[in-house]
């Protein structure tokens, strides 16, 4: 019932951004050259078939709910495995952390440090392979993308900026 | 011509060292498309300064080489980590990777190695027989067209997948929409992009895809913790057996055949081919429901047309001088630096050059069977490491690629938001291939709309009148008639509670 009503909410939500979007379309700039064919003209045809088959979904998905309610008298409640959220959290945090510490720290101490976080938060008991696999990796990735292949890395900022121009 | 071929022939017998640059250039193309975010375009960017030091045969073998590896190596991630090491493999990830999870990754690497050669070869065959007349067809090819081919290929967005048809289109639509964010290719105004800068260059399809398959991934998998089910085992690359090629021998073809037209079209791509011989295989298979869950059609459909399409983008470029894909943009620069300017009068001026780079992309494509079944088993060893630790690593790996793309945190930020996005869609039952397909064909469907639309004076019966965009147009009707129908008539037997063979077998399954 729970998963039904999270759906619902996220057709909804679907629904209301496609009308906002074409109002947001609606409002772009008009070029004369272009008159019937303007700015606006694809963007306002997709977001109108959206809101209309958004529409259809959710009228599909309360009379499936209410047949279901009536039918089940109240139904059966899903739950949702809070360790489930947690480990979703945890890396989902982790990999956002990433991002910012790949543009503060520059990609070795980023990587580095993203990979011992993320392997230490998983159950495995190999502790050797968990200490050496960051390093080994981060700079093996580092020798191949800057020495090998000639590409750019994030270096960082501040005194992380000076290390990675150490490093590559 | 057979002169010209005897004689490429005989320069290539007398050469031995052509031999073992395209050994070279084929495991090259393999290693940089199997990366997340190092494209083929990378692979042969990388290779044109040492081009320098070769004769121009040689050089463009190089590069022809390191093209139709590329093709193929991003189907070897995609199938093993759900990671598309290149656009054109993003496809491929849909059925391969539910193979693999089913146990059966080696299956799924042979039929994509085994469908990428045997389009590589369809498409170099056209290419060796038809190379001017199929240029100047694809010159033919106008906005109409153009809108056409799109409209063929989004039509089949309500029939893929097993699940909503509703659902489905609202996926394809908020595809189409997210392909209208950035700086109209029109008009030149800025659309949705709210003042932001980082937005007028629209949304980087790499990042979008990396995001939507890998990152989705390692969430969803973290998220559900280590489960034995996950195991991928028995990755020994195994072709396919002769009864398993007949059974696939229509989509191979088909596909082949649209993966080498839609190649031949300039600015189209791999990847489009690879999405419209999926929605294809999806519209004329008697299981379109199973598509989406690891058939072998859904692995065979684009691996043959994106490898098919490498032969085709050469069409162009080496009968006109016209790029038909940003890889063979690229490897104009490796030409020039040798003199040579591509376009019609190269056959004459060149033929040995011309019929030297047909002959050795055959071989390129024969040899990538070999060389395919030997990377794609090295490439496995990675999953016997836990995934405590590789998990982690594909994140490093795809934010790695994604920001080596432009030297850009931008198009990291994308790949994140499009992980959430794939992510989300994947847990609410929205298909993932048709908001892709909006996503790859929707800027292609907008522009020739609109140029067409203006050329015509806004007349819409132009669409219909020309012969080839009212032929694909007439085309996608009844096939877009013929999905719905099937997927009606499915609908109908389930609440029927008829228990045919197609419903036993879903049983079974």
């Amino acid at each position: 019932m729970r998963s039904r009503i999270m759906e619902m909410v996220v057709v909804f939500a679907i629904l209301v951004l496609a009308v906002a979007m074409w109002f947001v379309a609606d409002k772009f700039p008009n070029s004369m050259k272009y008159a019937k064919i303007d700015s606006d003209y694809w963007p306002k045809l997709v977001c109108g078939a959206l809101a209309v088959v958004s529409f259809l979904q959710l009228l599909q998905q309360a009379v499936g709910l209410r047949a279901s309610l009536q039918s089940a008298s109240g139904g059966t409640r899903s739950s949702v495995d809070p360790a489930y959220v947690v480990r979703l959290v945890l890396i989902g945090g982790l990999i956002l952390a990433y991002f910012f510490a790949l543009q503060w720290l520059g990609f070795v101490v980023a990587t580095m440090l993203f990979l011992w976080a993320a392997s230490f938060a998983t159950p495995y008991s190999n502790l050797t392979a968990k200490l050496l696999f960051s390093p080994l990796f981060t700079f093996g990735l580092c020798l191949f993308f800057t020495r090998g292949l000639s590409l750019p890395l994030p270096r960082g900022q501040g005194i992380f900026y000076d290390l990675s121009l150490l490093l590559y | 011509m057979l002169d010209s071929y005897l004689s490429a022939l005989g320069y290539m017998a007398s050469n031995p060292f052509t031999f073992l640059l395209i050994i070279f250039s084929v495991v090259w193309g393999i290693a940089f498309g199997s990366i997340p975010g190092l494209t083929g375009i990378v692979g042969v960017a990388l290779l044109i300064p040492f081009t320098f030091a070769f004769d121009p045969i040689e050089g463009l073998l190089l590069l022809g080489g390191v093209y139709v590896g590329s093709t193929f190596g991003g189907s070897i991630s995609a199938i093993l980590f759900n990671t598309p090491g290149s656009p054109e493999a993003a496809c491929t990830a849909l059925d391969g990777y539910p193979m693999a999870r089913q146990g059966q990754a080696g299956k799924a690497l042979g039929i994509a190695l085994a469908a990428s050669a045997i389009g590589g070869i369809f498409g170099t065959v056209v290419l060796m027989v038809a190379a001017p007349p199929l240029a100047r067809l694809a010159l033919e090819f106008g906005p109409p067209e153009y809108f056409a081919l799109a409209v063929l290929g989004i039509t089949a967005i309500a029939s893929i997948g097993h699940g909503s048809v509703l659902k489905a289109l609202m996926a394809g639509l908020l595809g189409l929409g997210v392909a209208t964010i950035g700086i109209d290719p029109l008009t030149g105004m800025p659309r949705f992009t709210f003042g932001s800068m980082m937005l007028l260059t629209g949304v980087g399809f790499v990042p979008a895809i990396i995001g939507i398959f890998a990152l989705a991934e390692v969430l969803q998998r973290f998220g559900e913790g280590p489960q034995k089910g996950y195991v991928i085992d028995d990755v020994s690359t195994e072709l396919p057996t002769i009864s398993e090629f007949i059974q696939t021998r229509v989509t191979l073809l088909r596909s082949s055949v649209i993966g080498t037209v839609i190649g031949a079209l300039p600015g189209v791509g791999a990847t489009t081919a690879a999405f419209i011989s999926y929605s294809e295989a999806s519209r004329w298979s008697k299981h379109p429901e199973k598509f989406g869950t690891g058939v072998p059609e859904g692995i065979a459909a684009p691996e043959s047309a994106n490898n098919a399409a490498v032969g085709g983008s050469m069409i162009p470029l080496l009968a006109l001088g016209i790029p038909g894909s940003a890889t063979t943009a690229v490897m104009i620069g490796g030409l020039t630096i040798h003199g040579i300017i591509p376009g019609p009068q190269l056959m004459q001026t060149n033929s040995d050059l011309v019929y030297s780079v047909f002959i050795g992309m055959m071989l390129a494509n024969l040899l990538m069977l070999i060389v395919g079944v030997r990377m794609a088993r090295y490439f496995a060893l990675v999953l016997k490491a836990p995934y405590a630790l590789v998990g982690p690593a594909i994140v490093v790996l795809c934010m790695t690629g994604v920001y080596a793309l432009q030297n850009n945190v931008v198009d990291l930020a994308v790949m994140l938001v499009f992980g959430v996005v794939g992510f989300a869609m994947r847990r609410f039952g929205f298909p993932v291939a048709s908001f892709i397909i909006g996503l790859v064909l929707g800027p292609i469907a907008e522009l020739s709309l609109r140029q067409g639309l203006m050329l015509s004076d806004y007349d819409v019966t132009a669409f219909v009148t020309r012969p080839i965009a009212g032929t694909l147009l007439l085309f996608s009707a009844v096939s877009l008639i013929y999905g719905l129908a099937g997927q009606f008539l499915r609908t109908r037997r389930k609440l029927n509670g008829d228990t045919g063979p197609e419903t036993s077998e879903e049983a079974k399954a």
